[in-house]
């Protein structure tokens, strides 16, 4: 109990304590002792990268031996991919002209597709669903038009006052809303933050309360 | 009358998508020259990059994924153009691996124009893991956070020596997808008071601009549109100018439908209301 609970309750509240004490605390000790704990985490988050990778090969490696044809060949497809990308970049090192070859001409362009077809799915969704049906939709609806007018040259070229309407709602109405989340979300993460410090959260032990 | 508004209202998703694909495609082949005007924001930003002198440091992020390429690339672009334009040295790195690979291909390929030389005027810091905890880190202690540069050969001798404390640098420019501008606000702007600018995709401004309105951020491109703006202010109409036309006449295609959507509901509604009091 003490090895699954206590101990990493123990080291939170000691890793966590000397960063914050060193935020609010100028002393060379703390500075040190803070500046060891950030190089941990750094070191702690590449290898949940590594991490990261090795749970996409689990699940990939199952799919390819699963009984679906179409979700074996988009596994596999990924489980090359990523092995041919991890060689090159390590037997070639990631500024050889291979890895740059590899980056711009496949995994650019095809990332670039999918977000591009975004562009396709916003324009028929937002045509079926963007309809007036309360007055809340409808200030909703004159927003959105005020800023996508704004956005365009169309709406610069109809008169200096839509960009400047759009730049108002952005400056005004959106950086209260915004300020708003922000203060709230905030706040939400301090609160969160001390219950894990003084081990009032233990979710990320694995659920164990 | 009636069987047109059921079209309407039934329109199938196909007519859209092709719509949407002439208008971007048409002005991508033959730009329509829609203007531009400069909003306060890249106003800011420019203003802020025009401020800087020769031999100043400058840390260009481009914090992006090649989804977001459109976008963030043509800021980065601007950014780095109007950086060197002006002789200041720049350091590129990034705290997404895609990102990296922009900083190195720009930096590299507008560093002749300007004869610029690496190591002396420029470089580029490889990818490194730990997010928000990175930006801590080198803000702590640039040089000992990067020993080694992007190509892996020693910082020690570049411009990296000039860098002491994050305090040596003049600018952080970061173009963002996601929340790493946030990051650079509360770690580096808010402590250490080094002004940050930058640019983001037209959906993370509204996340962006209580930034601004604090003062904490020093202007910022807002998408295709920012960048576009700052090319107009730089006199360099590039890659954000000629998508500017596509973007705008997909705008408004996308307006006219959402009219012609709310015609019908409102047609529909009206007849529905009308055959109920019958």
């Amino acid at each position: 109990m003490f090895w699954k609970l206590s101990a990493p309750v123990l080291l939170t509240f000691i890793a966590g304590s000397i960063v914050l004490f060193n935020f609010f605390v100028k002393m060379p000790l703390a500075e040190s002792l803070a500046g060891e704990m950030l190089r941990w985490d750094i070191i702690v988050k590449a290898f949940a990268t590594a991490l990261g990778a090795a749970n996409l090969l689990r699940i990939h490696s199952r799919k390819v031996q699963g009984k679906d044809q179409r979700t074996k060949l988009l596994s596999a497809t990924l489980l090359i991919s990523m092995a041919i990308y991890t060689a090159i970049g390590i037997l070639k090192g990631h500024q050889s002209d291979l890895y740059q070859f590899y980056f711009r001409n496949l995994f650019t362009p095809l990332s670039a597709t999918m977000f591009s077809l975004n562009a396709f799915f916003i324009a028929s969704a937002a045509f079926r669903a963007f309809r007036v049906r309360s007055a809340q939709a409808a200030v909703l609806l004159v927003t959105a038009f005020i800023v996508m007018l704004g956005n365009t040259g169309i709406g610069e070229a109809i008169g200096k006052f839509v960009p400047s309407s759009k730049d108002w709602v952005m400056a005004v109405i959106n950086t209260a809303g915004a300020r708003g989340i922000l203060i709230g979300s905030s706040l939400g993460a301090i609160a969160i933050s001390i219950r894990v410090l003084t081990g009032l959260e233990r979710g990320h032990l694995g659920g164990v309360e | 009358m009636q069987s047109l508004v059921n079209w309407i209202d039934r329109v199938d998703r196909r007519v859209i998508y092709a719509l949407i694909f002439i208008c971007l495609f048409i002005p991508l082949v033959r730009p329509i020259g829609m203007p531009v005007g400069i909003s306060p924001t890249t106003q800011m930003a420019f203003d802020k990059i025009n401020s800087l002198k020769p031999g100043d440091i400058a840390i260009l992020s481009p914090d992006f994924t090649p989804g977001t390429e459109a976008e963030n690339l043509s800021q980065t672009v601007v950014f780095a153009h109007h950086l060197m334009s002006k002789g200041v040295r720049i350091i590129g790195l990034s705290m997404r691996p895609e990102g990296i690979m922009y900083a190195e291909r720009v930096l590299t390929q507008l560093a002749p124009e300007y004869g610029y030389e690496y190591g002396k005027d420029y470089v580029v810091m490889p990818w490194k893991a730990g997010g928000e905890s990175l930006v801590v880190a080198f803000a702590k202690d640039f040089q000992g956070t990067y020993p080694e540069d992007f190509w892996g050969k020693p910082t020690k001798g570049t411009l990296v020596n000039d860098v002491k404390s994050i305090n040596d640098v003049a600018v952080i420019i970061c173009m963002v997808t996601g929340d790493e501008m946030q990051w650079y606000l509360r770690q580096v702007e808010a402590i250490y008071k080094v002004p940050v600018t930058g640019g983001g995709t037209a959906v993370t401004i509204p996340g962006l601009m209580p930034f601004v309105a604090s003062g904490q951020l020093t202007g910022v491109l807002s998408g295709l549109k920012g960048a576009a703006e700052y090319e107009k202010l730089i006199g360099k109409p590039g890659r954000a100018a000629a998508g500017m036309d596509a973007q705008s006449l997909s705008h408004i295609i996308v307006m006219l439908f959402i009219i012609l959507g709310n015609v019908a509901h409102f047609y529909n509604k009206k007849k529905n209301k009308a055959r109920r009091a019958n």
